[in-house]
């Protein structure tokens, strides 16, 4: 508990920055509160942390794009691929489509996930079975 | 208050007048009694004769009857008094009802409303009150005289009374319409406008001081905005079955339409023509040099950006305007690397120069 709302403190700068628009917003109410549990509608943290880099990634992905285009190049001078190496460097972490795992929605499962409907296989199965994916079918032949 | 005392007449009026009715039926029918005995003991002329006499008698008689009845029976002969007062008083104008005054009093005296009933309309209606007054008084205390006798004693059904109305009712086939309930009407409502804006205006609130609310009271804008949707959610009814969820869906767009088109929400990217897509050469024309490194790297990108038909057309050109400026704040190192032909720039600032 106490390593959470440490965290929390000394995350402060970083989120007033990145969550600059819901703070000036009239009527929100932002304080924060370090005498109970944070609530919130996803499953576990792994899963807002995913969610947090996922929307990183869709902010910085232009700029990605163009750094990544003058770093992987032989053409331009050294220098210059350089200087993009840097200001790739200079974008956070958390915008890299590495760093985005698939998770499943609802168990937030990290492995066995089924692509299309985005949940893992036991979740998939049990809604399957329930006939609450179009479609689908147990498999005999 | 003329048609107060007016109405208090009228009601004073058929009190007795049923009275009467009763009294003159009960004597009508005495009467052709006595009368249809008599016809037996004479001569025949004088039967016939008596006889025409009698049914017209009894014609008459019936009529007589009727008469008296449905004028008792009428609730509609106030119409021929005048509604509205002569004097011109900003008092509500409501109809009195056809109640019989015994039900209200209760006691022999008068109540004290009625008392300060009968002061308000003797001192409107004129200026001798006293006799007014005591008239007044004197009525309604008989009246209340009556009322006593009438509560005291046990109601007998008149079976002669009786008698009477069935066998005129059964003669004449009245058709008694049930009267239509109306609404409790109050007695605001009755008040006849014909035209709302021609009178002149009260000028009540001239006067007024209205208070406005203080700006520096502080708004709860939390709870404002918590109140408008509450107020949303109270005029929406969420759906209550699945066809009413896919209704609302299919109106908010977020249905497929059948058959299926894979560019569905893409109908305006649809529109720009594919040259727009494929041609980007002339957004590098007015910067970029047309020989060295930069040129090779930016024909790789619009290569790359014409075979992408992910992106929009805006998109692209961003991309290309990035590249421009990353260059142009390059522009010394790639004079020194000598990926730019270094040439002192007369014209406006472009890579080419």
């Amino acid at each position: 508990m106490a390593t959470t709302i440490m965290n929390r403190l000394f995350n402060i700068p970083s989120l007033i920055c990145q969550n600059a628009a819901q703070l000036l917003k009239n009527g929100a109410n932002n304080a924060v509160k370090l005498d109970q549990p944070v609530r919130n509608n996803w499953t576990d943290w792994r899963m807002i942390k995913d969610n947090k880099r996922r929307k990183l990634l869709v902010q910085h992905a232009p700029d990605r794009l163009r750094m990544q285009a003058i770093k992987k190049n032989d053409i331009l001078p050294a220098e210059i691929i350089e200087i993009g190496q840097k200001m790739l460097e200079q974008l956070p972490r958390d915008s890299g489509i590495t760093r985005v795992r698939n998770r499943c929605a609802i168990t937030s499962r990290p492995r066995g996930i089924v692509t299309r409907w985005r949940l893992s296989r036991i979740v998939w199965r049990s809604l399957a079975d329930y006939n609450k994916l179009s479609g689908v079918q147990r498999a005999m032949w | 208050m003329a048609t107060a005392l007016q109405n208090t007449r009228m009601l004073l009026r058929r009190t007795l007048s049923v009275k009467k009715n009763e009294i003159l039926a009960r004597n009508i029918c005495f009467t052709s009694t006595l009368k249809s005995k008599k016809d037996e003991g004479t001569l025949k002329k004088d039967d016939e004769a008596k006889e025409v006499a009698a049914k017209n008698a009894k014609q008459k008689e019936a009529k007589a009857k009727l008469n008296m009845l449905l004028e008792a029976m009428s609730k509609e002969s106030q119409k021929a008094f005048p509604a509205e007062s002569e004097l011109a008083l900003a008092t509500p104008k409501f109809v009195k009802k056809n109640k019989p005054l015994k039900t209200k009093l209760i006691s022999t005296k008068i109540d004290s409303e009625m008392l300060q009933a009968v002061e308000n309309v003797s001192k409107t209606f004129s200026k001798e009150n006293e006799e007014l007054k005591k008239n007044l008084i004197a009525k309604l205390e008989s009246i209340t005289d009556e009322s006593e006798v009438a509560r005291l004693e046990p109601f007998k059904p008149d079976k002669q009374k009786t008698a009477d109305l069935n066998s005129l009712l059964n003669t004449l086939k009245v058709d008694v319409k049930k009267p239509k309930k109306k609404a409790p009407e109050s007695h605001l409502a009755a008040v006849k406008i014909d035209n709302v804006y021609g009178a002149d205006p009260s000028g009540i609130f001239r006067n007024a001081n209205f208070k406005e609310e203080s700006g520096t009271v502080s708004k709860l804008t939390t709870w404002e905005i918590l109140y408008q949707k509450e107020l949303e959610l109270l005029a929406t009814q969420p759906p209550s079955n699945g066809f009413q969820q896919m209704i609302l869906w299919t109106k908010q767009g977020k249905v497929w339409q059948f058959p299926i088109d894979n560019e569905q929400g893409l109908e305006e990217e649809a529109q720009v023509g594919f040259h727009e897509h494929v041609f980007l050469e002339p957004y590098l024309k007015p910067w970029c040099p047309r020989r060295g490194p930069v040129r090779h790297f930016m024909e790789l990108i619009t290569v790359g950006l014409s075979k992408n038909p992910y992106l929009t057309v805006a998109q692209k050109k961003e991309h290309i305007n990035w590249f421009r400026n990353f260059f142009d704040a390059q522009r010394s190192i790639l004079i020194e690397t000598g990926a730019i032909p270094d040439v002192p720039s007369k014209s406006p600032p472009s890579l080419s120069a």
